[in-house]
C-alpha cells in the first residue's frame, strides 16, 4: 500500500515533469519566430539607440561651432597651404618679398608640370574621413643682396605663404672688404600643398573633432604673410582700346 | 466500544487521490497561468519593442536631416582636419630647418662660402663649402669649436668628413654635425 502511494507521488512528479517540458517545448517550436524577432528587434533597438546617442552628439557638436570662424580658419589655411599647386602665388611671393628685403632675386629654377583647371566639385558625403595626399614641388633660386638682407630675407621666407621648407642652402660671402658685406645665397625650397576632400564623412560617420593641439597649429598660420595675386583683368595689357567708347 | 470501519483504507486511498487530483489541478492551472502570462509578456514586449524602433528611427530622421544642415560646417571642418595633420609635420620641420638654418649662418666667417647642407635627420646635418684660404679655414674651424650656433643650438658632435686643396690654393671641406636643441619629433 505504502509502494503505492510512493509510486503514485513519483508518477505525479513525473507527471508534472512532462508537461513541464511538454509545455516548453511546444512553446519553443510555436513561439521561436516571435522570441527570435524580439530578440533580434532587442538587439537592433540597443543599436539605434547607440547610433541616435552618436547623432545627437555630432549634431549638438556641429550646431556648437562658429561657421564665421571656421570660414576664417579656411581662407587662412587655404593661403598659406592651398589645395592647388600655388605656382603663380609662389612666385608673386618671392617678387614682392625680395623686394621688401632688398635682395636681387634671380636664377629661378622650377618645374611647376601639369596645371590643374578651376572645377567646382561637390562634396559627397560617403564613408569614412579619408585623407588626401600632401603633394609638393621644387624650385631653386639664387639671391644676392647685403648680408643682412639676405638673412631677413631666409627668415622671412619661412614665414611667406604659400608654405615651404628650405631644403638646401649655400651661402658665399661674395667680397667682405666692402661694407656692407655682399652675399650670394642658392636655395631649393619646397612648396607644399594638399588637395581639398572631395567627400565629408557620412552622416552616420562619427564627428570629426579638432584637438587643441591642432586648433593651436590653425592659430599659428596668422603669422606667415600672404601677398595676394592681383586680378588678371587689373593687370596693365598693352595698348589701350582705340575704338572703346568713353564713358 | 470500538468501531469498526471497513472502509478506511478505501476512504484514505479516495482522499488521497482525490488530492492528488487537486495538486495536479492546482499545479496544471499555475503553470498554465504563467505560461499564458510569458506568452503575452513576449507579445507585449515584441509589440513595445516595434514600437520603441519606429520611434528610434523617426528621431535618427530628424537627427540626420539636422546634421545635413550643418553640412557647410561639416565641410569646413574636414577640410581643416585634412590639412592640418599634414600642417603639423610640416611646421615642426620646417621650425627645426628654420633654427638649422639660422646656426649656419651664425657659422659664417670671412672667406668663408658654404656651398650646401642637407639635414639627414631631425638632429644630423651634412654641409660643404670653400675656404678662400688655409687662414679662413682656421677662423672657420674656430668658430664650429665654440659649440654655440644659434637660439639654444648647440654642438653635440662635429665630424670633418674631407678638406681638399683646390688648385687655386682654396680648401674645400665637409663637415657633419649632429645637433643637439632641435626638437625630434
Amino acid at each position: 500500500m505504502d509502494k503505492k502511494t510512493s509510486f503514485a507521488k513519483i508518477d505525479q512528479k513525473k507527471i508534472i515533469l512532462a508537461v513541464f517540458v511538454i509545455i516548453i517545448i511546444l512553446s519553443i517550436t510555436v513561439f521561436r519566430n516571435t522570441i527570435q524577432n524580439t530578440i533580434t528587434l532587442y538587439k537592433a533597438n540597443r543599436e539605434l539607440r547607440l547610433k541616435l546617442s552618436g547623432l545627437i552628439d555630432k549634431k549638438a557638436y556641429l550646431e556648437n561651432l562658429d561657421d564665421g570662424q571656421l570660414a576664417e580658419q579656411v581662407r587662412q589655411t587655404e593661403q598659406v597651404f592651398p589645395s592647388k599647386k600655388p605656382v603663380m602665388e609662389f612666385l608673386n611671393s618671392m617678387k614682392y618679398l625680395a623686394f621688401e628685403d632688398k635682395v636681387l632675386l634671380g636664377g629661378f629654377s622650377l618645374k611647376p608640370g601639369q596645371f590643374e583647371l578651376d572645377r567646382q566639385k561637390k562634396v559627397k558625403a560617403l564613408g569614412d574621413f579619408k585623407k588626401t595626399k600632401l603633394e609638393n614641388f621644387e624650385i631653386n633660386l639664387s639671391v644676392n643682396g647685403t648680408f643682412d638682407d639676405i638673412v631677413k630675407f631666409i627668415k622671412d621666407l619661412e614665414k611667406t605663404a604659400p608654405l615651404l621648407s628650405i631644403d638646401k642652402i649655400g651661402l658665399a660671402i661674395k667680397n667682405k672688404e666692402v661694407d656692407p658685406m655682399i652675399v650670394s645665397a642658392s636655395l631649393a625650397v619646397t612648396v607644399y600643398y594638399q588637395k581639398a576632400p572631395d567627400t565629408i564623412p557620412a552622416v552616420d560617420a562619427k564627428v570629426i573633432k579638432l584637438s587643441e593641439a591642432e586648433n593651436k597649429i590653425l592659430d599659428q598660420l596668422s603669422i606667415f604673410k600672404f601677398r595676394p595675386l592681383i586680378p588678371s583683368e587689373n593687370i596693365y595689357q598693352g595698348r589701350t582700346d582705340p575704338f572703346k567708347k568713353s564713358e | 466500544m470500538q468501531q469498526i470501519n471497513f472502509l478506511r483504507l478505501q476512504q484514505e486511498k479516495i482522499r488521497q487521490r482525490a488530492q492528488r487530483t487537486l495538486y495536479l489541478q492546482l499545479t496544471s492551472f499555475s503553470i498554465l497561468i504563467i505560461y499564458g502570462l510569458v506568452v503575452i509578456g513576449v507579445f507585449s514586449y515584441y509589440f513595445v519593442l516595434g514600437r520603441e524602433k519606429s520611434l528610434l528611427e523617426g528621431k535618427i530622421e530628424t537627427a540626420r536631416s539636422g546634421i545635413k544642415q550643418e553640412i557647410s560646417i561639416e565641410t569646413k571642418q574636414t577640410y581643416l582636419k585634412n590639412k592640418v595633420t599634414s600642417l603639423t609635420n610640416i611646421l615642426e620641420s620646417s621650425r627645426n630647418h628654420q633654427i638649422i638654418v639660422q646656426g649656419i649662418l651664425s657659422l659664417l666667417t670671412q672667406g668663408v662660402e658654404i656651398k650646401n647642407f642637407s639635414v639627414s635627420s631631425p638632429t644630423d646635418m651634412v654641409f660643404s663649402g670653400k675656404a678662400i684660404n688655409f687662414s679662413s679655414l682656421q677662423n672657420f674651424m674656430d668658430n664650429l669649436k665654440k659649440g654655440e650656433l644659434a637660439e639654444g643650438l648647440t654642438v653635440k658632435s662635429a665630424r670633418i668628413e674631407s678638406v681638399t686643396l683646390d688648385k687655386d690654393g682654396g680648401y674645400g671641406f665637409s663637415i657633419r654635425l649632429s645637433l643637439s636643441g632641435v626638437n625630434n619629433g
